[in-house]
């Protein structure tokens, strides 16, 4: 039970503050600023001052605050916060300090409806948007509809499929499929992986009339074994990818039926209109790792510094990497950099302590080296600790590939009206923090 | 080169890069902005010191600015200091500028850099350029550290004393040499250089005279000899400001000549005794006159100019009070000080106050020349403002004198009553002071720190009781004023406990000197005290004890009341109490020589440690220059508290060691009872019996038994130790109480047999016992050759238990036995056994025999057989201390459960249940008492775990009435140990 959220900016000034239970007072804003926001040391999200638990995160320059004196569901609060900043982005488009002081009565009205005496009630932005329909101008072709949506607001909000309302009606049945996936990697100099696994997400984006059936397929282990079982090891089976993926765990949007999901493994739903995440998941064994970077940093002497960073794409060569970034840290004291590069464009940035190599398309199957001379200035203090040696990180994005091998197999909908829909499916791999030490 | 030598002020062409630098990082929304730019700065930094090879002065100089302003908030600069160390170098006053402003800045005393640049400071001041070689001076003053202040100091004094250096130069040099001989004490000795340092004295630029007096004070006032031959230039000087009034316009200030500079000379003299008439001392005398007459003479100008001319002014009166030779000047000081009390202006009063008391200190003339002043100083006591107080008093300290003191300890008296806190300490110990450095009576001493006391009795240190304790002991002719004092301040409902301390010592030493008038009679006394003996500490209590005790010896109608206390004490929880309490009534009840040794008047203090008071107040009137407050304070009381604790602690054991004549007295060992052959004694065989119950006396146990000593044992004749028959702690050790312990803890279980026996009596015993009624047959058996006459018994009843013995004939003829039958009835639970007290006489000996008769509650019991279920049922009901008690002990022999069940059973009469707990070495037992003091029967359960590997048990008893939990307990315990 969250007792009160606050929202603050860098320097600790309450912007908002809601209270909603009375076992706390206005006073413990004050306690978060001098324990947290101004003490160096804390950085956990969680911060227990007495006995009072504070949970925070930061977006941009500003702090959300969730606090509770009771053994409240942690991820729970979490979830909370960051549904917060969905919400709060959708209704103004950028989330930071002014934007809040200019929409305080619309940020406490969304509070109002989003908690209830400290229980999460209804963070959906389409639903709230029905009611709370002040702000910017976005909202303003709702005004129309505004009368007769009013009435349904209660039958909405209360009834089985509350994320959907059954007038919806379109021209052309569409849905799009979105397989995002962003890969973490972390790989020793001497090219073992120590780390590595992908988080993946499935955005559905719908516009289909009336309250459509959904049914989605994808290649999981479990499923695919047991139909293959069903089906005898036919030959069917054997076309396609042999196996599933063991996916480690899976996040289903709340319009997914789940007991249907822990009896048969189906994934069947009603889903909302518009944009929303149909699942998340995890997986963190068979990974294609998109890229391979091999580095060589020496060190020669206290001035000097020599690299090559070879960086080769490890997919078909009819697909490629797109924004690929390369950045290779370099010592605080570095006074000149000499780069060679074969593709991209490599700059020494001093603010990151860095030397950036971007390359807009990097085709698959292929590889490019860059070459730099760093020279250092020498330190005073000779006493000084050697450099730290921090990992090379990578940014990339690679379309139609997927780090686990996650595919979509199929997706049914099954309507009373009975109409085909259009159905698309897109992949993407994206970096997470992709980092080979040096 | 030579345009920016000669002009450095003209701006060079401004940093435009810099500024825009520092304007950007200004105006930048966040530290994290702010952070972006700086390390883009530094890379762009190093990029151009690495890349550019033919970078210009201009640039460099820019570059490190923009990396001083970084390192100056807050960054991590390590580059650029080398760049620094080359501005250094360049010929260029804009660029040498910068570079000693930047390593100023980034290097410290410690920096390895430092050797690096040693010679571009050597170089610099051995340029031409003034400007160079100041910029070399205030850099080697900022980041000099020991090594450059010993590379480099010849060079700059030899720069100080040369007639080359510009007064420029010369001063910076003198502030150069004071900073390193501040940071390295002793780097410079007059042996070395005094003479040519001194004609530095006669550079007419007043600045180098400013600053080189600045030198030469802290020079002196390390060490003043070797520095003499500076007395005339300095005189010399003063003269030409003051009197020739020679000076450049630029150095007046606020119509004063050079305040700064007079100061200085006027305080460098105070370093030095009186100049004599060769060194110009008669001179100095004009000069301080002149300094006078200016003082009178000028008009009260701005705050500024008052400032400078008090200034002067006030180091002028401290140097006049340091000559003290001329009357004349003290006197015109005295009416300047007069005048200065008077002023509005706090801190001038405060200056004012505090020269007074150096004045006053100087003799008596002086003391009696601010006389008229007194009531001045009185008024300031009020003073809003506490320091002003603090000097005032301070000052009123210093003006005392025998004349004066009942005045001044009045008004500082009647001052306590409204003085604040912070105060008070340091007043008290003043008055206590004053009082007693010039009483002249004692009688006035007393009274003073009596009030005292009643009115700041926190602030009242021990020392100073202490003090008017050892001063009334000494001095016979006050004792009975101050006794009667005492007991007249100790009316007072709520008296100060030290006052209550100092009561308890008079009146126990000397209350017998006002006993004789009936309002103040030993009872009255004993009374008064003893009222307030419930409020007061331990320490006090402990001294009451101490007095009650004397109070026995000089009254010795107060024995009862006395001893009450004492009895009462005996237990107490402090363990320093609870033994004055076992000595003072053992020590009062045996002997009457003894007590009359032991606590007889304290014989008079050695005066030699009184003398420290006193020289220790004259010595501080001596140090009175420069002393600071906590000084003062100190003094007197502070000085001997060895010597004086002992009034305290052990006033009967200082008496002791007089009597003794021996040193290191064992506390547990007070009376000196050890010391046996010392003792005026006549019994030496008592002794032993004495020694043993000094020993045993603490033992926490049975301090309520009651026994006898063994009367006929070899040539025993005491008889006052016989007739005292007061209970005396029973002792284990001595094989008579152990035969009588013994006898009795056997007549427990059992109900006939012999209760005691010697060479002269025999008592033994019958009993039995039927529902709460009771009958003994004593028999008194004369062993002996003679009759024992006089034979009477003493019986009396307890709580929860009467007894009516019959009364028997009052001889014993030899060899035959007496029978006394004594019928008993219990009522309600009782937890002792009563005593039995027999006297008789032997041929010419009184005896006295106290035994305590075998009933104990046990008898009473009747049994109760319960079953398992029932016993555990009943257990539950009853839980929590005081009617459950748990008590672990360890058993002297080994166990053996059966022998314990027959102890159990038989001889206590508790009925053993048996299966009722399946280990075998554990006894579960209860029983029914029928008389419980509230008319109903009480049940008692009892566990015993034992544990015969380790001989230890656990003994868990359970009733419902603590009482008799208590009493089972004990009786247990005492017979299965």
């Amino acid at each position: 039970m969250i007792s009160a959220l606050f929202l603050m900016n860098g320097k600790g000034e309450v912007l908002i503050s809601r209270i909603y239970r009375d076992d706390i007072s206005r006073g413990v804003a004050n306690a978060f600023r001098l324990e947290v926001i101004g003490s160096q040391e804390t950085r956990s999200p969680v911060k227990l001052i007495g006995s009072t638990s504070f949970m925070y995160i930061k977006v941009g320059n500003i702090y959300i605050v969730g606090v509770s004196r009771q053994n409240v569901n942690a991820c729970m609060v979490f979830e909370v916060l960051h549904q917060l900043v969905d919400i709060f982005k959708s209704y103004f488009d950028n989330l930071d300090e002014d934007s809040i002081r200019n929409n305080f009565v619309l940020v406490y009205e969304l509070l109002d409806e989003i908690l209830d005496f400290g229980y999460p009630q209804n963070c959906s932005t389409d639903v709230l948007k029905l009611y709370i329909t002040q702000g910017q101008g976005k909202l303003k072709s709702l005004d129309k509809l505004k009368q007769d949506k009013i009435s349904k607001i209660t039958i909405q909000a209360t009834g089985t499929t509350p994320w959907r309302t059954p007038d919806i009606k379109y021209k052309r049945n569409e849905l799009y499929i979105d397989v995002v996936e962003s890969v973490n990697l972390l790989m020793s100099a001497e090219g073992n992986i120590l780390r590595a696994d992908v988080s993946g997400q499935v955005m559905m984006k719908c516009f289909l009339s009336g309250m459509p059936e959904c049914k989605f397929g994808m290649n999981d282990k479990v499923i695919m074994d047991r139909e293959k079982s069903t089906n005898g090891g036919a030959a069917r089976s054997g076309a396609r990818r042999a196996n599933g993926i063991e996916i480690d765990d899976i996040t289903f949007h709340q319009c997914v039926r789940l007991g249907k999901f822990d009896s048969d493994r189906t994934v069947s739903f009603i889903p909302p209109d518009g944009e929303f995440e149909l699942m998340r998941y995890r997986t963190t064994e068979h990974i294609n790792l998109p890229f391979k970077v091999i580095p060589i940093v020496r060190e020669m002497g206290r001035t000097r510094l020599e690299c090559s960073v070879t960086v080769k794409s490890n997919f078909s060569s009819k697909m490629f990497g797109a924004n690929v970034k390369v950045i290779i840290p370099t010592p605080k004291n570095t006074a000149v950099c000499k780069i060679v590069v074969a593709a991209g464009k490599a700059k020494y940035m001093p603010e990151q302590d860095a030397i950036i190599w971007r390359i807009r398309r990097f085709p698959g199957d292929t590889e490019f080296t860059l070459r730099a001379e760093v020279e250092l200035m020498a330190s005073v203090n000779l006493d000084k600790k050697a450099w730290s040696r921090p990992p090379i990180s990578m940014e990339f994005q690679v379309t139609m590939f997927t780090a686990s091998g996650f595919s979509v197999r199929f997706l049914k909908v099954v309507e009373k009206s009975n109409y085909t829909p259009i159905k698309w499916v897109r992949y993407l791999t994206k970096a997470g923090t992709y980092q080979n030490r040096i | 080169m030579s345009m920016s030598v000669t002009n450095p002020n003209i701006a060079k062409t401004s940093m435009r890069g810099l500024t825009n630098f520092i304007s950007d990082l200004r105006n930048s929304p966040s530290k994290e902005n702010e952070e972006k730019r700086v390390t883009k700065e530094m890379a762009h930094i190093r990029k151009e010191f690495k890349e550019n090879k033919n970078i210009d002065g201009y640039q460099r100089r820019k570059y490190v600015c923009k990396l001083v302003y970084m390192y100056m908030l807050g960054y991590e600069l390590d580059f650029g200091h080398m760049e620094a160390v080359t501005l250094l170098s360049s010929t260029k006053f804009s660029e040498k500028q910068i570079g000693y402003i930047a390593l100023g800045i980034l290097l410290n005393e410690q920096h390895e850099m430092l050797p690096l640049i040693i010679n571009s400071f050597k170089e610099d001041l051995l340029a031409r350029s003034d400007y160079f070689q100041s910029l070399a001076l205030a850099a080697i003053c900022n980041i000099g550290g020991k090594e450059v202040a010993e590379f480099l100091s010849p060079l700059i004094q030899k720069l100080l004393i040369a007639n080359t250096s510009s007064p420029m130069v010369k001063k910076r040099c003198a502030l150069a040499i004071l900073r390193m001989n501040r940071k390295h004490i002793g780097f410079v000795s007059p042996d070395s250089w005094v003479e040519r340092l001194v004609s530095v004295l006669d550079e007419p630029d007043f600045g180098v005279l400013t600053s080189l007096m600045s030198l030469l004070i802290e020079l002196a006032s390390e060490n003043p000899v070797g520095w003499e031959p500076a007395i005339p230039k300095v005189i010399y000087l003063l003269k030409k400001i003051i009197i020739n009034k020679e000076f450049p316009k630029e150095y007046v200030y606020y119509h004063v000549t050079c305040p700064w500079l007079q100061v200085k000379l006027l305080k460098f003299l105070r370093y030095f005794p009186a100049p004599d008439e060769s060194q110009g001392g008669k001179v100095l005398g004009e000069i301080l006159t002149a300094i006078f007459a200016q003082s009178e003479s000028a008009k009260a100008g701005t705050v500024n100019h008052k400032n400078s001319l008090n200034a002067v002014l006030f180091e002028a009166i401290n140097l006049i009070i340091h000559l003290d030779n001329d009357p004349v000047l003290l006197k015109q000081t005295s009416l300047l000080l007069g005048r200065f009390l008077t002023v509005k202006e706090t801190n001038i009063r405060y200056l004012g106050l505090e020269a007074m008391s150096h004045f006053a200190s100087l003799s008596n003339e002086t003391s009696i020349m601010i006389k008229k002043y007194q009531d001045t100083v009185l008024l300031s006591l009020k003073d809003s403002d506490i320091s002003i107080r603090r000097r005032a008093l301070d000052l009123l300290y210093g003006m005392c004198d025998k004349n004066t003191c009942k005045h001044i300890v009045a008004e500082l008296l009647s001052y306590l009553q409204t003085a604040d806190y912070a105060i008070r300490e340091e007043l008290v110990i003043k008055i206590a002071n004053l009082a007693e450095k010039f009483a002249s009576n004692y009688s006035w001493y007393v009274d003073v720190i009596l009030q005292l006391i009643t009115t700041a009795g926190d602030f009242v240190s021990d020392d100073i009781w202490f003090r008017v304790v050892k001063i009334v002991t000494n001095h016979e002719d006050i004792q009975a004023y101050a006794a009667s004092t005492v007991f007249n301040a100790l009316q007072s409902r709520n008296c100060h406990e030290t006052l209550i301390k100092v009561g308890g010592y008079i009146l126990g030493e000397f209350g017998h000197l006002i006993a004789d008038n009936p309002q103040s009679s030993p009872l009255v006394q004993f009374n008064i005290l003893h009222s307030k003996f419930n409020t007061c500490g331990a320490p006090t209590k402990a001294l009451l004890l101490s007095t009650y005790a004397k109070f026995v010896n000089l009254f010795p109608e107060l024995t009862q009341q006395t001893q009450e206390v004492f009895k009462q004490h005996q237990s107490y929880i402090d363990a320093e109490i609870q033994q004055r309490a076992c000595e003072y009534l053992n020590l009062t009840s045996l002997n009457e020589d003894l007590m009359q040794t032991v606590l007889d008047v304290i014989p008079a203090f050695i005066d030699a440690k009184d003398n420290s008071n006193t020289t220790s107040n004259t010595a501080n009137n001596s140090n009175m220059i420069n002393s600071q407050d906590s000084k003062i304070s100190s003094g007197g009381y502070n000085q001997s508290p060895q010597t004086q604790i002992q009034p305290q602690v052990q006033p009967q054991a200082q008496n002791q060691q007089q009597n003794v004549s021996t040193n290191g007295l064992d506390l547990l060992d007070p009376f000196g009872l050890g010391l046996t052959n010392q003792q005026p004694t006549q019994q030496p065989t008592q002794q032993p019996v004495y020694q043993q119950q000094q020993a045993e006396s603490f033992s926490p146990i049975q301090n309520d038994t009651v026994s006898s000593f063994g009367q006929q044992q070899g040539g025993f004749n005491s008889p006052t130790i016989q007739a005292a028959g007061s209970p005396i702690s029973s002792g284990g050790s001595d094989p008579m109480q152990i035969k009588i312990l013994a006898s009795y803890k056997r007549l427990c279980l059992v109900t006939e047999g012999v209760l005691y026996e010697d060479s002269m009596l025999q008592v033994g015993l019958k009993s039995e016992y039927q529902s709460g009624q009771g009958r003994l047959m004593l028999y008194y058996g004369n062993s002996s050759t003679f009759p024992l006459t006089n034979f009477n018994i003493t019986l009396n009843s307890i709580a929860g238990l009467t007894l009516q013995p019959q009364s028997i004939a009052p001889v014993i003829q030899p060899k035959a036995q007496l029978q006394q039958p004594v019928t008993f009835t219990c009522t309600a639970e009782f937890t002792e056994s009563p005593i039995i007290t027999i006297n008789f006489l032997t041929p010419g000996k009184p005896i006295t025999i106290s035994l305590r008769l075998p009933i104990v509650i046990s008898k009473f019991f009747e049994p109760l057989r319960l079953s398992s279920g029932d016993f555990f049922a009943r257990w539950k009901t009853i839980s929590g201390k005081p009617l459950e008690i748990q008590e672990i002990f360890k058993s002297t022999k080994p166990i053996d459960i059966q022998s314990y069940n027959r102890v159990i059973q038989e001889g206590l009469n508790i009925t053993v249940l048996k299966q009722v707990d399946p280990n075998p070495n554990n006894i579960v037992a209860s029983c029914l008492f029928p008389f419980g003091s509230n008319g109903q029967p009480i049940n008692s359960y009892i566990r015993i775990e034992t544990n015969p590997q380790a001989n230890m048990c656990r003994l868990t008893i359970r009733s419902q009435s603590a009482t008799l939990t208590n009493t089972i307990k004990n009786l247990l315990i005492s017979h299965l140990q």
